[in-house]
């Protein structure tokens, strides 16, 4: 199947940064109706990848490589209503109180978006908003409310509403369980979930939490200060997690098999940003790190199973896995 | 207490204080009127008889009391110079002073904010740096200095010579023209000059917003985020700065404009009072803005809820 | 943001003079060139009326043959005078009210500073000021004592704003802690962080003192112990019909030179301690 999203090693830095890239040399695909998670933890260049997506970074970034989006390409800085590739892509945000225009009720804000993408005639937008509001599992009477009437849930139904009314074949989301307590989170994952496969969404779900993204993806990449250091089906990181950053992310959940208890394990240290070093950008931080680790840059290789890719020297053994 | 119930009691606080300084200020330390009033030579006797209508043999307090009770029931007395009743005079002038600045005030104001709009969306790139810096260059050209730049172009033998330089004779749309145009454009310009920055930063504020971003990524274009996103956010400083302005460019700024273009309106009558030293007009004038201010403060804030839906009056407020 | 005891300091990095400190130091340049420069005095009549540019007089005289550069320059020192006068003292009143109203916020004493702050601001200063400056015009100070009770009360506002935030920071709930007395803690650790928005206010005291004088004068209603530019343009209103500009020029374009360059001086000082307020 042709991808639907393909990102070719694509880098951006932000003005005034220097050497130092927010997302460097990154390579990812998006088959239609997949759902893609992508972890790592704040400020390793997810938020930054998710913009270049929306053609939304910032002014005077610099940027190199390409993204396609069914077959278009992105132009990095969109001017703010103009067509392009990224009217295949919906947006939602990590914080939905302040995502939503605080002074404007959220039927009007929901309405506003079905009249902009979709062809139906302006009597026929209440109706799809009633329908709309029930796909994301809103009652009729949240029309009428402004966004500080609703919970941090509601909050975030509102925003898949408009994700959807925007038509899009694409819903890229960016950390969107990140500012919810845990029952909520669970409920708005879930719905991720249940929207996605019933309206053949293409995903692409933004989180620190790998817990988040078992819950809805397939396919899963692992980001380490902008690169992508693993990359496999989401079964083969979960079992068999090769890069040691990957198996530290994964020991950090606290109950993954809740039959089987296992000691919190996190990962030491922070990450750090040093530009100019050469080997591993992981190094520092690396329980397997050899010294040749710091020579070179390890590239993200394929395995024998070549559906896991990983960026490291000396990954984790098979045996090693957890069974 | 409810939040309503607190404004409301401030303001009622604040009447109290502003009728209490223009008492003090001008009926209880102000000129004895005894002598004007009783003409020459007057003995004692009849002095006596004056200062006891006047009520100036009363108790501080009570005397206090009938200058609010004077100010509420619109009683302000006769004009010393011209014999004629406080009340009666306002009524002839304010309606001409609303029609000198009225216009030009909403027109500036409007042309300000639709500049800071242009001023916001390019923001750091030249629109942005143009406008701000010439509204910087132009609120630093003292208003009177616009009017007589104005007035020697438009109004004289050595300018275009389109316009009479004083005056006011209005009683049609066009004489309004012939009078107005030119002391509305000198409002205009410093109206815009003075606003333009002060919006450009509210609107600013927004734009950095995550909401902005939000209608961004749904393809909303600039007119619909300057307008339908943006704009309403900002409707309550907008609305404020607008009306707490208003008070005092209808005195102060018909001050200067009236008594240069010799227009009879409130300003007018405010500069005459100052020279003669009338002080049933001038007490009038400053007690009636200042309540008119609070009482505009008073009501914008129960207009406040129907622009922000966060806002709720009934709310107990510490 | 980490708390730190001292204000925030100025890049020490050089810069060229910005537009606004050239525009001043032109100002003062020109003011201390007519000091230095033999002028006849500023109220002194002479039959040469009307007079052009010539050495005597080096921007000609009015129509009562009184040179113009020695009036300009009076009048500018005495802009000065009434700008920094004012900026001091209801800089002084306001800085004083505000910490005081900051320091009891929510208390008895804020609430009457707050109070007599809203009645101050009721209150159409202009013509405030013009009634009362004219109320009391044989008493030599009365524009400057009538500007000072009214232009206190943004100060005040903005200093007790900065109070109330700075008095949750860690570094004054230690001073405070260690037992430092609330004037000491005032004085030595929150005004100098206030000074950013102390100094910028100042700073729009002054220019509002300096057009307020020159609008009263120019109506008449000033003080008549010195001549003003508010007064030469007053004059000059008269004579640009006829076509005699001088008066008109040097007052004005003196007024612009010294507004501007404050307000530029002023405008790149907000820009510092708040980035979105200025001018790019
Ligand atoms: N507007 C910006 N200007 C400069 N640097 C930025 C900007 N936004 C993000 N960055 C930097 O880019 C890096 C990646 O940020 P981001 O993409 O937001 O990470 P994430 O979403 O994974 O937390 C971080 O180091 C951050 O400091
Ligand atoms: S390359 Fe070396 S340092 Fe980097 S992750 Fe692998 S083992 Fe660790
Ligand atoms: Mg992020």
């Amino acid at each position: 199947m042709e991808p639907i999203v393909s990102i070719r090693n694509l880098s951006i830095s932000y003005p005034g940064d220097g050497a130092r890239s927010a997302v460097k040399h990154i390579n990812l695909d998006i088959l239609p109706g997949q759902a893609v998670g992508l972890v790592g933890e704040s400020g390793c260049g997810k938020t930054t990848l998710a913009l270049a997506l929306m053609g939304m970074l910032p002014p005077g970034c610099d940027h190199r490589g390409k993204i396609i989006i069914a077959g278009q390409k992105v132009d990095f800085y969109q001017r703010p209503g103009q067509a392009s590739a990224r009217d295949h892509c919906a947006m939602i945000f990590q914080n939905p109180q302040t995502s939503l225009n605080p002074v404007i009720s959220v039927g009007t804000q929901i309405s506003r978006i079905i009249l902009r993408y979709s062809r139906l005639k302006k009597s026929a937008i209440p109706d799809r908003l009633a329908e709309l509001l029930v796909l994301v599992g809103l009652s009729d009477h949240c029309r009428k409310l402004y966004p500080h009437e609703l919970s941090g849930g509601m909050q975030q139904r509102v925003l898949l509403a408009m994700a959807l009314a925007r038509e899009a074949s694409i819903l890229i989301a960016d950390e969107p369980t990140a500012a919810l307590d845990a029952g909520t989170r669970l409920q708005i994952l879930n719905l991720l979930k249940q929207l996605q496969e019933q309206q053949k969404l293409s995903l692409l779900l933004i989180s620190h939490d790998l817990s988040a993204i078992a819950r809805v993806c397939q396919q899963v990449a692992i980001v380490y200060q902008g690169r992508v250091v693993e990359q496999a089906p989401q079964k083969l990181i979960y079992t068999q997690p090769r890069h040691p950053y990957s198996a530290g992310l994964l020991a950090a959940i606290p109950k993954i098999h809740p039959q089987r208890p296992r000691k919190l394990q996190t990962l030491l240290g922070e990450a750090n940003h040093s530009s100019g070093q050469t080997g591993c950008d992981f190094a520092s931080r690396c329980p397997r790190r050899e010294a040749y680790c710091e020579q070179q840059l390890p590239p993200l290789n394929a395995t024998l199973e070549k559906s896991q890719q990983f960026a490291c020297f000396n990954p984790r053994p098979l045996s090693a896995v957890r069974k | 207490m409810p939040m309503y119930l607190r404004k409301t009691l401030h303001s009622l606080s604040l009447l109290l204080g502003v009728t209490f300084i223009s008492f003090l200020l001008m009926v209880y330390f102000g000129p004895d009127r005894s002598y004007a009033i009783a003409g020459k030579n007057p003995d004692t006797a009849q002095l006596e008889e004056i200062r006891q209508q006047l009520g100036y043999d009363q108790a501080f307090l009570s005397r206090y009391f009938t200058h609010i009770k004077d100010l509420a029931s619109l009683n302000l007395g006769q004009s010393e110079s011209n014999g004629k009743p406080v009340s009666q005079l306002l009524a002839e002038t304010i309606p001409v002073s609303l029609l000198v600045l009225l216009p030009g005030f909403l027109v500036g104001n409007l042309l300000a904010l639709l500049l800071a709009m242009v001023a916001a969306w390019y923001r750091h790139s030249w629109p942005d740096r143009l406008l701000t810096n010439l509204s910087l260059a132009g609120v630093s050209i003292s208003f009177l200095i616009i009017i007589i730049l104005l007035s020697t172009w438009l109004c004289t033998p050595q300018g275009l010579n389109l316009f009479p330089s004083r005056g006011w004779r209005v009683d049609s749309l066009a004489s309004w023209f012939t009078y107005a145009t030119v002391p509305s454009l000198a409002l205009i310009i410093v109206t815009v000059f003075f606003n333009l920055r002060f919006y450009r930063a509210l609107l600013l504020d927004e734009m950095q917003q995550d909401y902005i971003r939000t209608a961004r990524a749904y393809g909303a274009g600039p007119f619909s985020i300057m307008f339908k996103e943006a704009l309403p956010n900002t409707l309550i400083p907008f609305l404020t700065r607008l009306l707490f302005s208003l008070p005092a460019i209808l005195v102060s700024g018909s001050l200067l404009l009236e008594s240069y273009f010799g227009i009879p309106g409130v300003g007018k009558v405010s500069f005459d009072a100052i020279f003669n030293a009338d002080q049933p007009v001038l007490n009038a004038i400053v007690s009636l803005s200042a309540i008119l201010v609070i009482v505009i403060a008073w009501l914008a804030d129960f207009i406040y809820p129907y622009l922000d839906p966060r806002i709720n009056l009934q709310a107990e407020s510490p | 943001m980490t708390a730190s005891l001292k204000p925030a300091k100025p890049s020490s990095r050089f810069k060229l003079p910005t537009l606004g400190t050239l525009i001043f130091i032109g100002f003062i340049g020109i003011l201390l060139a007519l000091a230095a420069y033999p002028l006849p005095e500023w109220q002194t009549i002479s039959p040469d009326r009307f007079a052009g540019i010539s050495l005597e007089h080096p921007l000609g005289t009015n129509a009562l043959g009184q040179d113009i550069a020695s009036r300009a320059e009076t009048a500018s020192w005495h802009s000065l005078r009434i700008g920094l006068i004012v900026a001091l003292c209801a800089g002084f009143l306001g800085v004083s009210l505000g910490l005081l109203s900051g320091w009891y916020a929510g208390r008895w004493p804020d609430t009457i500073i707050l109070w007599l702050t809203g009645v101050m601001e009721a209150i159409p200063f202009y013509l405030f000021v013009a009634a009362l400056a004219y109320a009391l015009r044989q008493f030599s100070w009365s524009m400057e004592l009538a500007m000072v009770i009214t232009f206190w009360t943004t100060m005040a506002r903005l200093i007790r704003a900065e109070v109330i935030r700075l008095k949750q920071r860690d570094f004054i709930l230690s001073a405070r802690a260690i037992g430092l007395s609330p004037s000491r803690t005032l004085t030595a650790h929150i005004l100098p962080n206030a000074l950013p928005v102390l100094l910028v206010q100042l700073s729009m005291i002054f220019i509002a003192a300096i057009k307020a004088e020159v609008i009263l004068s120019f109506l008449g209603l000033g003080n008549n112990s010195s001549i003003s530019w508010g007064q030469m343009i007053s004059e000059s209103t008269h004579e640009v019909i006829s076509g005699h500009y001088m008066n008109f020029f040097s007052a004005s374009i003196l007024l612009f030179m010294l507004i501007y360059s404050i307000s530029l001086i002023t405008d790149s000082l907000q820009t510092r301690s708040d980035p979105r307020q200025g001018v790019a």
